[in-house]
């Protein structure tokens, strides 16, 4: 035989292949128990029985009892994202399980699926030739002849398609639960009036969305609640395409007020200002000729504590900050966008369960909701944000493990309803198997 | 069971050496074999044990009947009877819901069949009955009296769930009488380990970068570079998972006794479309030549009568690979290269220099494999424009943006990996061994030592990443 060496070699690994696993069987805590690094239940060794073996969830839960009860386990997983680490060149805090939103100043080509305005936004009004056969829906402003001129403009077929998608979040809640979908201006259409030649916006898509959908879905049209406050408050800093904090509570008063419930006032809560950066909307050319100075953005103080995780594959929990006093500007608020799911357990005790999809706009809006439910669970779809293989689990699953009795909706008009996000992901998240 | 799972390492492969050495009686050993190979498929869907088990059984009582029968006439009829039943079986697995919901949609029908629920591996285990029968039949090899045999033939677990299709008259002898090499074992094992940290180390993190490009296979908003990123990585994920599981089930067999033919040989070297289907799925090339291509006339009965061979042929190997549209396209989309290649732009090929036919071949592969990675044609079409620099929305073209912030965070985050994976499936390590060859004890050595560490580290990597399923389990 040429190879005796590479056999006894080849029978010793096999040999100690099988003391670990019998180790394993023998040695490993049979009962569940919780991993404090992984902030998640470790699997006990499953129950045998007939049932379990036919329908094959004593297989599926044996093979998670032995990886789940791997010898230093936690220490493995450091070993093998060392390893990873090795290939790649981020560093590992920078893109860990999470990802953590590049920058909320140099908006990435899914937020911005409508071109960024170079003076103004760029505009069409509505009577032009182009706009002959636009859609039954616009978010449009007045210009300074009192024309209505359209700055997106949606098809029948997205809002009928986006009624849908809302009608089948709203099957998935209880029977006294809402759904809330929100689409906000973002900094650049405020400008265009507060600093430019507009002197008005509005929206008919909530009038066209509102009949299509079921009882429960509720449609609110952020251009009328804010329209009182434009030019006496700031609700967008300049330095930024984001609503100030002061616009998310004015929406979200307006959302829970229509639900029968009575909402604190935006200064019922103190706030500190987070330190003041230059955003991608005060270098535009649109804002060369303003004669004012950046300013700094107010940040919340939860009146509770709350406690805050990132959410991976439906239970799995990991700490992350809720506000980060480290970063700066609006960014502080939730730490960004933190993929696929994060859980924030507010410290209040209402009953009541929320889940708020949206993109960054719904970060402001998420501190202002504490108060009113026990805990909020939040995602954000938009490509490049969503990490589906982490998420482990469909929307209707994080829906049903979570309780949520009311979803809040909160989008920016950076991405419109017939964007991908809107017409596809939210969609195919809900219902996607695992 | 899947052998890149702790269950089938710590434990399952350990104690069936430990049986094997125990009994050395071949009628022993050969049922051992049987007895690990059933909890080997029942382990996670034991109801489908008595599915394989109908099946093996109808074809051991046709394949009795065929070589009793004194006719040809009634040979035939058994025959017939034994390859009706088994297509029949997967047809109405694999097929029904998909042939009735086409047919309910082309004819404007509210009616929806909702699919049974597929038995896994049957598309392997049914093309490996039907050599039994169709071997049988021709004389290749002799009938099995023994029940038992079939079934450990059907059954054994290496090639059980996702191949290669081991045809019945490449193995008969090996059924009978078969023995375990130190040699073999040791190389066997190699092989396996080989395939093993191919599938952890590889196919899972290339999945794992192509899982976070995609988002769950939408193309919709790509960019021209994550659309090729996204189609290379695929190229790579499905090369290295299906070919590391080839490598897993040659080395098991070779452990246990039996010599399965290669699967793969390097494909991605290939300078044509012709080569690159010798080299890819070999055992399955081989079955639609022999049991399909060939009986119905092959390249006999002159020109138009090959090309239709050829479109039959094609679109059946699209159509096994899954019960979809886009399958049927992804077979005609190679049927249709095949004839081009061959009937017309073969002097123009051999023409071209051999680094632009490789990247010719490997460019047309890669959109190959994003046909066969979508199930929707609007998904794909966006794919297919996104890698030429175009996405068509609102009625007209327009080029779509150089980059984008997914693809940019892939490239940080898995940087060289793609690359990596991209060496090493040339046949750098074959090349490498040649080199070797001549320093026995320090290419032993180094083998020795290459196999300890990718078996410690593919175990590292199995305990600290979730990220684990294999793609061809679902055909």
């Amino acid at each position: 035989m040429k190879h005796r060496t590479s056999l006894i070699i080849i029978y010793l690994c096999l040999l100690s292949l099988f003391t670990l696993g019998m180790a394993e069987l023998l040695l490993t805590d049979k009962e569940e128990r919780a991993s404090t690094t992984e902030n998640r239940m470790l699997q006990g060794f499953p129950q045998l029985s007939a049932q379990s073996v036919l329908s094959g969830s004593f297989m599926e839960d044996f093979e998670a009892f032995l990886s789940d009860g791997f010898f230093a386990r936690d220490k493995i997983a450091d070993v093998t994202d060392g390893i990873m680490g090795l290939f790649h060149l981020e560093d590992e805090d920078a893109m860990p399980q999470t990802i953590k939103e590049e920058s909320l100043f140099q908006l990435s080509e899914e937020d911005t699926e409508y071109p960024l305005p170079e003076a103004t936004p760029s505009l069409v009004p509505s009577d032009s030739p182009e706009n002959q056969e636009a859609g039954p829906a616009a978010i449009w402003l007045v210009n300074a002849a009192g024309e209505r001129v359209d700055y997106q403009n949606y098809s029948a077929d997205s809002i009928a398609h986006l009624a849908d998608v809302l009608d089948e979040y709203r099957a998935c809640l209880p029977e006294d639960g809402t759904v809330n979908f929100v689409c906000a201006p973002t900094s650049e259409l405020a400008y265009s009036i507060v600093y430019g030649n507009y002197t008005d916006w509005g929206s008919d898509v909530e009038d066209v969305l509102q009949p299509l959908v079921a009882d429960g879905v509720l449609i609110y049209d952020a251009s009328d609640i804010l329209r009182p406050h434009l030019k006496e408050e700031t609700l967008y800093p300049i330095t930024d395409h984001h609503w100030h904090p002061v616009g998310a509570n004015y929406v979200l008063s307006a959302m829970l007020e229509r639900q029968g419930v009575v909402t604190a006032d935006y200064y019922e809560y103190d706030y500190y200002l987070a330190s003041r950066p230059t955003g991608e909307a005060y270098d535009r050319r649109a804002l060369e000729n303003m004669a004012v100075d950046v300013n700094d953005v107010p940040v919340m103080k939860p009146i509770a504590p709350v406690e805050s995780y990132v959410l991976t594959n439906l239970t799995e929990q990991q700490d992350c900050v809720f506000i980060d006093r480290s970063d700066v500007g609006y960014r502080q608020y939730l730490g960004g966008t933190y993929t696929p799911w994060r859980l924030f357990i507010t410290g209040y005790h209402t009953g009541r369960n929320a889940l708020v999809i949206g993109d960054s706009f719904s970060n402001a809006f998420i501190p202002y909701l504490t108060p009113y439910y026990d805990q909020i669970i939040s995602t954000d779809f938009r490509r490049g944000k969503y990490v589906s293989s982490l998420a482990g689990a469909s929307a209707s699953d994080y829906i049903a493990e979570y309780g949520v009795d009311d979803i809040y909706m909160i989008y920016c008009t950076y991405t419109p309803i017939d964007s991908s996000t809107m017409q596809q992901y939210m969609e195919s998240y809900l219902h996607m198997e695992y | 069971m899947v052998f890149s799972s702790l269950t089938f390492l710590l434990l399952f492969l350990p104690l069936l050496y430990l049986a094997l050495f125990l009994f050395k009686d071949k009628h022993w050993r050969n049922g051992v074999l049987i007895v690990f190979s059933l909890f080997f498929y029942g382990w996670g869907e034991p109801v489908w044990i008595s599915a394989m088990l109908f099946s093996t059984a109808v074809n051991y009582i046709c394949a009795r009947l065929l070589c009793s029968a004194k006719s040809s006439f009634l040979k035939k009829l058994c025959l017939t009877l034994g390859v009706i039943a088994s297509i029949c079986f997967l047809f109405y697995f694999k097929y029904s819901a998909f042939l009735f919901n086409s047919l309910a949609g082309l004819l404007h029908l509210s009616l929806r069949l909702q699919a049974p629920k597929l038995p896994i591996g049957i598309s392997f285990y049914t093309f490996q009955i039907l050599t039994y029968t169709v071997d049988v039949y021709r004389g290749k090899a002799p009938m099995l009296k023994n029940p038992m045999k079939l079934l450990l033939y059907i059954s054994c677990f290496p090639q059980l769930i996702a191949g290669p299709v081991v045809q019945y008259g490449d193995i008969a002898d090996q059924l009978d009488s078969r023995r375990i090499l130190p040699d073999d074992f040791v190389a066997g094992m190699r092989r396996f380990v080989l395939g093993l940290s191919k599938k952890v180390l590889l196919a899972n993190i290339c999945g794992a970068a192509l899982e976070e490009l995609t988002l769950a296979g939408s193309g919709a908003s790509m960019s021209l570079a994550g659309g090729w990123m996204g189609a290379f990585l695929y190229t790579l994920q499905l090369y290295f998972d299906f070919s590391a599981y080839s490598d897993m089930a040659i080395g098991l067999g070779k452990t246990l006794g039996f010599t399965y033919k290669e699967n793969f040989n390097y494909p991605y070297i290939s300078r044509s479309i012709t080569e690159f289907w010798r080299r890819w799925h070999i055992s399955l090339g081989s079955f639609f030549r022999d049991y399909v291509y060939i009986p119905l006339g092959g390249n006999r009965k002159g020109a138009a009568r090959t090309v239709l061979n050829m479109l039959i042929v094609w679109s059946l190997t699209g159509l096994w690979h899954g019960a979809s549209w886009n399958f049927v396209a992804w077979g005609a989309y190679y049927g249709l290269l095949l004839i081009l290649e061959r009937f017309v732009l073969k002097n123009l090929l051999d023409k071209l220099p051999g680094l632009l036919r490789w990247a010719l071949t490997f460019v047309i592969v890669m959109v190959g494999w994003v046909l066969f990675y979508y199930t929707d044609f609007a998904n794909v079409a966006q794919h297919v424009l996104a890698l030429i620099g175009l996405e068509y929305s609102g009625g007209a073209f327009h080029a779509v943006a150089l980059s984008d912030a997914a693809a940019a965070a892939v490239l940080r985050k898995y940087t060289v990996y793609p690359l990596l994976a991209f060496v090493l499936s040339l046949p750098l390590l074959s090349w490498l061994k040649d080199r070797m060859s001549a320093h026995e004890k320090l290419s032993t050595a180094l083998q020795n030592l290459g196999t300890v560490s990718l078996l410690a580290v593919s175990l590292l990597f199995l305990v600290g990443q979730s990220y684990n399923p294999f793609i061809y389990f679902r055909f």
